[in-house]
């Protein structure tokens, strides 16, 4: 299942295009104006786009149904679609993260091998996790990503809630509920 | 006309829109009530614009895109465009209830926010800044995704520029000519940022989003006009 | 009780028996029940709206019922051993993500049941998308959608095929292979279950003939029975349908 899940991600043209402008951003921001994970903070938006994408494409052309006829176990084919999700998303996150670090290293003169990097890969991995669980939720790209970015961007750094520790709370409840109505409704 | 306000009343993005313009503002100077700070209300103002760029974007993304269990991906923009032949009349229409329902949203949501900002005054010239940027920010909104056609680029693309530190702003402290961008150029109509390179008069701000906004409409209105729907 | 599965022996018996479904205040299904047996093709036909689509999204577990059962096999869908071996469904639209290609839908479901990736080709060569397989799906026309859903039920060479409105869409051609290719099914020990407001194109396919209005069964039997003393299907369906 895991790797039905995986084939779905991996071919849909939108993956590609969504983390490939998500380097871009990321490199651009980073020549631009800040230094080290700082523009994390604006291109984690590729990744909310990432997450939402998977969970909501099932809903275009009515794949959910056939989605449903070939994995009938629906917590189990969820779950699948997250682990798959992981499994494409860390190493892009590593990817967008260490270009950010190289070229703000190269920029300083400074090698050091900084713990941050594996905290901001951490932070956006649980990005896309629970952008993919809001998908889910609401079933609509357009909402749900309205919805996490107001949130992760506005709303989180205000009530001083946008750290690693929030999310990693966060997560797996929205996960848990996302499995729960994805389990209870009508496809 | 009329038929454009019913079709954006009968989308629930356009609600979850309205419930962002409205309570995302209130709800934060309910937050920050204790703190006294410059520009109470009319900071949080700046943020509940939010709400219509979700509205300006999912008002024209809507016509193109479908998800959902039931639809088989349909284009709503063929009906449209067989109802109303136009194009011209039909671009012109969503525009102009897109600007209402920004508007109104942004009388509300001032109201709302105001009563809550403790230590701010009520200065009419200023809430009339607010509905107009709001207004502009949803045109704005509304034009890019009529050129781009699709709904997630010029969300996030506008969505992250309204956060806490926005791009924009960023951008100005590095280049003066930033300053001009429609969104900071806009929000001297009420706000008057600290730090800043340019100096421009709540009038000039005006103008100069004023212009952006004329121009963005012309240019989509050209392309809507030419190309294939 | 029915064992599913016995090694070899291809059943595929579907036994919906009782069946309740609302929709908030409105009652869609109100004790929908009949059965559909292996080697025959049973037609499940009622005028729109009458609840065809929703028995048989309650049969594949897309939607969930109020009350009663529809088992395959004596076990309900999402129970199945092995689903995508034994029931290949065809419902409304292609059933896939515009953006992808063809022969990618394909493959993905292919993954999901454990099926080996030459069947792709198979498929889409069986119903003739062998030249649209890298083509994306966003550019089909109506009744290539329909072709590749068909090809995705026929991944696992399934016991059971159930198609809503199978012929909705299709060209003359496109129904003529349909039709022939759903007789040689059942005449291969399969079950088919199909859903159609159409009676004229079903009364040549059909050996059994189940009718639904209102969410209720009004009549179900052969073909024969069904018919029974009026002229043919069609009008013993306005005579059974008229309130």
């Amino acid at each position: 299942m895991i790797r039905a899940e995986l084939s779905k991600l991996l071919t849909l043209p939108a993956t590609w295009v969504t983390l490939g402008w998500t380097l871009v951003l990321n490199t651009l921001l980073t020549l631009v104006i800040a230094v080290g994970d700082a523009p994390i903070a604006y291109s984690q938006a590729g990744f909310v786009v990432f997450g939402a994408l998977a969970a909501c494409s099932e809903y275009t052309g009515g794949q959910i149904r056939t989605t449903l006829t070939a994995m009938p176990r629906r917590v189990p084919q969820l779950a699948a679609k997250h682990a798959a999700l992981a499994v494409v998303t860390i190493p892009a996150a590593l990817v967008v993260v260490l270009s950010g670090r190289v070229i703000t290293m190269a920029a300083l003169g400074s090698w050091a091998v900084p713990w941050e990097a594996a905290e901001a890969t951490a932070y956006v991995t649980l990005v896309t996790a629970l952008s993919a669980a809001v998908g889910v939720l609401v079933r609509h790209t357009l909402a749900a990503v309205a919805l996490l970015l107001g949130y992760l961007l506005v709303v989180a750094p205000l009530i001083r809630a946008a750290d690693l520790a929030t999310l990693a709370i966060g997560t797996p409840v929205v996960l848990a509920a996302a499995l729960l109505a994805h389990r209870r409704r009508d496809a | 006309m009329r038929a454009e306000l019913s079709k954006l009343a009968s989308l629930w993005s356009v609600w979850l829109a309205s419930a962002v313009a409205v309570l995302a503002p209130s709800g934060i100077a309910l937050l920050n009530r204790g703190v006294p700070g410059p520009d109470r209300g009319y900071q949080e103002l700046a943020f509940g614009v939010m709400g219509v760029i979700i509205l300006g974007v999912v008002a024209v993304s809507s016509e193109y895109f479908t998800e959902g269990a039931e639809s088989g991906g349909g284009r709503q923009i063929t009906t449209s465009l067989t109802a109303v032949p136009s194009r011209l009349r039909f671009l012109a229409a969503k525009a102009a209830a897109v600007a209402l329902v920004a508007a109104l949203l942004a009388v509300v949501a001032a109201t709302a926010t105001m009563s809550f900002a403790a230590g701010s005054s009520w200065e009419p010239a200023r809430l009339a800044g607010v509905v107009c940027y709001w207004t502009y920010t949803a045109l704005l909104a509304f034009g890019v995704t009529v050129l781009t056609r699709h709904g997630v680029v010029p969300l996030v693309v506008l969505l992250v520029n309204t956060s806490l530190v926005s791009v924009t702003y960023l951008l100005s402290r590095f280049f003066a000519v930033a300053g001009y961008f429609p969104d900071l150029a806009g929000a001297r109509m009420f706000v008057e940022p600290n730090d800043t390179k340019v100096e421009m008069a709540p009038i000039v701000g005006f103008l100069v989003m004023s212009g952006w906004v004329a121009a963005l409409l012309a240019i989509a209105a050209v392309v809507f006009t030419r190309r294939d729907a | 009780m029915c064992r599913p599965g016995d090694a070899g022996s291809l059943s595929g018996v579907i036994t919906i028996d009782g069946l309740v479904k609302r929709r908030g205040a409105k009652e869609i299904l109100s004790g929908v029940g009949f059965e559909a047996r292996p080697g025959r093709v049973t037609g499940f036909l009622g005028p729109n709206g009458a609840g065809k689509s929703s028995t048989l999204r309650i049969l594949l577990g897309l939607d969930r019922a109020q009350a009663g059962t529809a088992l395959i096999d004596g076990v309900p869908f999402a129970a199945l051993p092995d689903p995508v071996r034994t029931v290949g469904a065809v419902l409304d639209g292609s059933g896939a993500h515009r953006s992808r290609t063809g022969r990618a839908h394909l493959r993905w479901v292919a993954r999901a049941g454990g099926l080996p990736l030459s069947r792709v080709d198979e498929v889409l060569e069986l119903v003739g998308l062998a030249d649209a397989g890298a083509k994306r799906v966003g550019g089909y026309s109506l009744g290539m959608g329909r072709r590749l859903a068909l090809a995705t039920a026929l991944l696992g060479d399934p016991s059971v095929l159930v198609l809503d409105e199978p012929i909705n869409g299709l060209d003359p051609e496109g129904i003529r292979f349909v039709r022939t290719f759903l007789r040689e099914r059942a005449r291969a020990g399969r079950t088919v279950l199909l859903s159609s407001h159409l009676m004229g194109e079903l009364a040549e396919t059909v050996d059994d003939v189940v009718v639904i209005d209102h969410g209720r069964i009004v009549a179900q039997g052969s073909l024969a029975e069904v018919t029974g003393a009026h002229r043919n299907l069609e009008e013993a369906f306005f005579a059974l349908v008229s309130r």
